[in-house]
């Protein structure tokens, strides 16, 4: 062999975005119409450009009771009809984190047997209140989410999207936490003078850029970086 | 001359805002040098600012003088294919804002269809070369066919000759900072958003990523696997491997070109990632000829020196070089009648065409 150096493997890093909702009733109307107009957006952005096609896989769920897949990760240029959220029932977000945990595992498989390489996906949280399950229930499940010997444990960013929310009551559902290992995310309350409505457009804004700017990040050693987490100048409503 | 304050501007209307910079109109403002222009201005934000420190004015200013001091028929040539910076806006300080340039011409936006309805219209980045038919299809995009992509091709093997014969490297390049106009009739593309270009020598202005993810030249990426393998401690090697990572040259640039190549010929999904020029190979030898295959072959080698220069790709993607396959070249966008015509070896070249053998 010649003293040409060899190309290192250079895998294609594919970026795992879950949105995960709150279909309690209380989301029922402007709020949950807000949200419909999330996924048309994000697939338009995706769809405009081959290269976030290529790298970027987005899922959603929803929860109330219980917790449903929405949208299963892949592809979303294969999505014909996109899929519409609904309400119903009360606040568990141990059925939330539970049903997460399951599809990430599953989900994260199947990519890497695509043969990409992943990263841990994120998972932009959007609920209206607090949880309606027993607290050491829901504890239970975010711990196991969370997990360190799970591979696919997320970056977790809820967003409360009324202003009744006090400002740190999301904090326990932020992964990782700062001193935690890993970069530390955040909880963002909204604190703007619009509605529940008007949250939920500004978080598919801030969605959207996070997904851009994640696909041309590199990290420290140059190689291509995953995830890039909402710039805060972008959330100046939010506490 | 190479100075605007901001306040010369007039009034502004926001068109864009990205992660380093905001893009306002500028539409009351005419310079007597650029007569029938309109100009955007590009505020960089100031985590861009703070980025490039104490030298942005200096870095802005070389950018703008360097355009300054081409000769009249090639600075024409040169603005018929690049979007670079006109004038540093300065604020009230004299501190360096941002820049004017040229507003992009109509011809390169696109009107892209959304899945709620209405349409969004953004210029039309090379990029959108890179995907499979059916989405294309099914968001607006004209379709293009292999003639006009090698046509395409060409266009931006020109512009970066063009910047290379004049000692610029471009540097980032990536799907997103070329766009093109497909119109059969002229095929033609614009560079732009050349922050990160540097005329050799120098320093690049911003201290910016120098490549961008599934663009990285082997080069890079062997320095990528060194440094993820370091000792952290080690901080000399660190720093060596970092510099080794950062390398932007000639060859760099020619390497992304053949990626944007392949891409642009062999295009699907995962086209927008992939590095494997097997399907571009075959396009390539049937369209163009075996010469243009083997210039593909040897722009990715992984190293450097066994690559070719941006215009044997020029010359190889002419007509009369190939095998008689390809239409006839996009006309000229401007000529002149008194263009100096620098020669180099057996090259010659002619503006509004770059290198020809004579």
């Amino acid at each position: 062999m010649s003293d040409v150096p060899q190309v290192p493997d250079d895998r294609t890093l594919a970026l795992a975005f879950y949105l995960l909702v709150d279909v309690s009733y209380s989301m029922d109307g402007a709020p949950l119409d807000a949200v419909n107009r999330i996924l048309p957006e994000v697939i338009d952005t995706i769809e405009e450009s081959p290269t976030l096609g290529d790298v970027v896989r987005f899922g959603a769920l929803d929860f109330a009771d219980d917790a449903r897949t929405v949208l299963p990760l892949g592809d979303l240029r294969d999505v014909r009809a996109i899929p519409q959220f609904t309400a119903r029932g009360g606040t568990s977000y141990a059925a939330a984190f539970r049903r997460l945990r399951h599809d990430i595992g599953h989900d994260l498989a199947r990519l890497r047997g695509e043969g990409f390489q992943v990263y841990r996906p994120a998972v932009f949280f959007v609920t209206d209140g607090a949880p309606t399950d027993a607290v050491p229930e829901v504890r239970a499940a975010f711990a196991e989410l969370t997990d360190p010997g799970f591979r696919g444990r997320p970056n977790i960013i809820p967003f409360g999207v009324t202003p009744e929310l006090p400002g740190d009551s999301l904090e326990p559902w932020v992964h990782p936490k700062p001193g935690t290992g890993g970069k530390p995310m955040r909880s963002y309350v909204y604190g703007g003078a619009g509605d529940a409505a008007t949250a939920i457009r500004q978080i598919a804004d801030v969605l959207i850029s996070s997904i851009v700017a994640s696909a041309n990040s590199v990290n420290d050693a140059g190689a291509a970086g995953g995830f890039v987490p909402p710039d805060d100048d972008d959330l100046g409503d939010w506490i | 001359m190479s100075e605007l304050p901001l306040r010369r501007l007039g009034r502004l209307e926001q068109l864009a805002r990205g992660g380093t910079a905001t893009v306002f109109l500028a539409p009351d403002l005419r310079l007597p040098d650029l007569p029938g222009s309109r100009f955007v201005y590009k505020r960089y934000t100031g985590a861009t600012k703070r980025r490039a420190g104490p030298s942005l004015a200096g870095g802005l200013s070389g950018f703008v003088r360097f355009r300054d001091r081409l000769p009249d028929a090639q600075r024409a040539t040169w603005d018929a294919r690049i979007i670079w910076p006109l004038r540093v806006v300065v604020d009230e300080d004299g501190a360096a804002d941002g820049v004017l340039m040229r507003l992009i011409p109509d011809r390169y936006f696109q009107d892209f269809r959304k899945r709620s309805g209405g349409l969004h219209r953004k210029p039309r980045e090379i990029e959108t070369l890179f995907g499979d038919d059916a989405t294309a299809r099914r968001t607006g995009l004209p379709p293009v066919d292999a003639g006009d992509r090698l046509r395409l091709i060409r266009a931006v093997a020109g512009a970066y000759a063009m910047m290379h014969r004049q000692n610029v490297v471009v540097g980032d390049v990536s799907g997103r900072n070329i766009i093109y106009d497909p119109d059969p009739a002229r095929p033609s593309v614009l560079v732009v958003d050349v922050d990160s270009a540097r005329v050799r020598g120098t320093r690049a202005v911003f201290g910016m990523q120098p490549h961008t993810p599934n663009w990285q030249p082997p080069e890079a990426l062997a320095a990528s696997a060194e440094l993820a393998r370091l000792d952290p401690a080690d901080t000399d090697a660190h720093d060596r491997l970092r510099a080794r990572w950062a390398v932007q040259s000639t060859t760099t640039d020619v390497y992304k070109f053949a990626l944007m190549a392949a891409r642009i010929l062999a295009n699907g999904r995962g086209a927008a990632v992939r590095r494997d020029p097997a399907g571009a190979h075959r396009i390539l030898r049937e369209r163009a000829g075996a010469q243009a295959a083997a210039l593909l072959d040897a722009s990715l080698s992984p190293a450097g020196r066994d690559r070719p220069a941006m215009r044997d790709w020029y010359e190889a993607l002419h007509p009369a070089g190939s095998q008689g396959c390809l239409p006839e070249p996009e006309a000229p966008l401007r000529t002149s009648r008194n263009s100096e015509r620098p020669v180099s070896g057996d090259w010659e070249w002619t503006d509004g065409q770059g290198w020809t053998r004579g």
